[in-house]
């Protein structure tokens, strides 16, 4: 694993690499609440690897959901892509999946309901492979643990091919193992050169594989420079 | 030539076993996507409505269904609208047009002067009352929600799993909140005159409860659903049809029936599954 990590840090700086999200002066309050994100500006470029941790409440959910666009700024832009069309596909794992646990769907019935074509199956399949879930295949999301359940959801923000992966806290509800496997996969994708934002308090665990690195606080995004890392 | 059953030689009956047919399969597939998404009173809100609708039909001496079906709509507007306001108490929109829908009915009842026969016909339903221009506008109606569900299957699926990640995946999710009420209130409307006012809106729900203590899958869920749902009308409007009772009685405690069967022999298969893995685990 030390050997990904060196690989990752020595690569290009983000200024020598092509802006892939431009946010520009981003202003949001919830109605009949103080403002939780006053004037952030932020760029992220291809192929970053960017962690961003915060207390609760700092605003970070609601700073993604805003890249995602299920919430719109009150000030501000958020542009995705160079501004023109095809936009770059992103793929979301939510902190919390809004599903009962006993809805009757299976892993494959989920996975081929996100698959963007409607017998894109082969995608679905090489996803559930790629996530550990072959053996889940015809099991009832109600059935599965925790763990199991959140690599459905990451599977899901995969299928497509996403340019851009976002991840809500994708440590909740996982043992040490799946942790580690999390971390894995996420190390490989992003030497595939996916560009990855993961909002967590995991911070500790998620730093060795992260190419930048921004926390939450005050209603502001602060970045530290690498060589302050071990002092977070 | 082999002789058709008495049944089916009555057109009234040939009638209402081709609506009854339409809201087999409708009622429950419907009702799946409302049962998942935890809007099982949507239903009973949206026919007490339609009660409204049908009685202005009658005071007007027009027929009842178009009205019921522009009530239905009307109120699955509304709904959606009451729900997008109290966003974390969705079950008061329910609870404020059911007492609107029903209040109207009353007093519309009293103006209206309704025969017993002809109120307890909408409430509980009637074979003796369906019209033949009644069965084109039903055939159409169920050809067209058919068709709608058929080419959006992914998309009510889709929204019914997960509404955030729908809304990411580019389906348009407002605007088929507001087509799954309106093919409810359809639905409704549809049954009305064989199920009744009061008894429409179990059809929606009790087949797909029986189907999901079954479920191995979403399409498995739902192909239950309507098989129950097919064998609740077929059984309850025959019986209907011997035993001279009320056919929106039947059907409803034939689909209850299922259920209890269904339940009862889920509990013995699991445990006698149980005790199979007992006596290796002893071994």
């Amino acid at each position: 694993m030390k050997n990904i990590n060196a690989t990752l840090r020595t690569k290009e700086t983000p200024e020598q690499k092509k802006p892939i999200l431009r946010l520009a002066e981003i202003s949001f309050a919830y109605p009949g609440q103080p403002a939780i994100l006053e004037q952030i500006s932020l760029t992220v470029c291809k192929n970053d690897f960017l962690v961003i941790s915060g207390p609760n409440g700092s605003g970070k959910t609601t700073l993604l959901k805003i890249i995602l666009g299920l919430l719109k700024a009150q000030k501000g832009t958020a542009q995705i892509g160079g501004g023109l069309p095809p936009k770059p596909v992103i793929g979301y794992l939510p902190q919390k999946a809004h599903i009962n646990s006993g809805f009757p769907a299976t892993v494959w019935e989920v996975l081929t309901l996100a698959a963007r074509q409607r017998k894109n199956k082969a995608q679905a399949w090489e996803t559930m492979v790629r996530v550990g879930l072959l053996t889940k295949k015809d099991a009832l999301l109600g059935t599965l643990s925790g763990g199991q359940l959140q690599r459905v959801f990451l599977a899901r923000a995969l299928l497509n091919k996403p340019e851009i992966i976002i991840l809500d806290e994708p440590t909740n509800n996982l043992d040490n193992r799946g942790k580690q496997e999390l971390y894995q996969l996420l190390a490989a994708l992003h030497q595939e050169g996916l560009t990855i934002i993961a909002v967590t308090h995991d911070l500790a665990a998620l730093r060795p594989y992260a190419s930048r690195l921004l926390l939450m606080a005050n209603k502001k995004v602060t970045e530290i420079p690498p060589e302050k890392w071990k002092v977070v | 030539m082999t002789k058709m059953p008495e049944i089916l030689q009555y057109e009234f009956m040939q009638k209402a076993f081709i609506v009854g047919l339409f809201v087999g399969v409708l009622c429950p597939t419907i009702g799946m996507f409302l049962v998942l998404r935890r809007l099982s009173m949507v239903g009973d809100t949206l026919s007490h409505v339609s009660l409204t609708g049908v009685l202005l039909g009658l005071l007007w001496n027009i027929s009842p269904l178009p009205f019921a079906l522009f009530f239905s709509l009307l109120t699955a507007f509304l709904l959606e609208k009451l729900r997008m306001i109290y966003k974390n108490y969705a079950e008061i929109s329910l609870a404020i047009i059911m007492s609107a829908g029903l209040g109207l009915a009353v007093i519309l009842m009293g103006i209206a002067n309704t025969s017993d026969t002809g109120l307890s016909s909408l409430l509980f339903g009637s074979i003796l009352t369906l019209t033949n221009q009644d069965l084109l506008i039903i055939t159409v109606l169920a050809f067209f929600s058919l068709l709608l569900l058929w080419g959006y299957y992914r998309e009510f699926f889709f929204l019914t799993f997960d509404e955030e990640g729908a809304r990411l995946a580019g389906i348009p999710v407002e605007r088929f909140n507001y087509l799954l009420l309106f093919l409810t209130a359809m639905v409704i409307a549809l049954g009305l005159k064989i199920v009744g006012a009061l008894l429409i809106s179990s059809l929606l729900t009790v087949p797909v409860a029986a189907a999901l203590l079954l479920s191995r899958s979403f399409r498995q869920t739902m192909l239950w659903s309507v098989c129950f749902g097919l064998a609740s009308v077929v059984i309850g409007l025959t019986s209907s049809f011997y035993f001279d009772l009320a056919p929106g009685g039947t059907i409803v405690l034939t689909s209850v029936i299922i259920l209890l069967v269904v339940l009862l022999s889920t509990k013995v298969y699991d445990f006698f599954s149980k005790k199979e893995v007992k006596s290796t685990d002893e071994r």
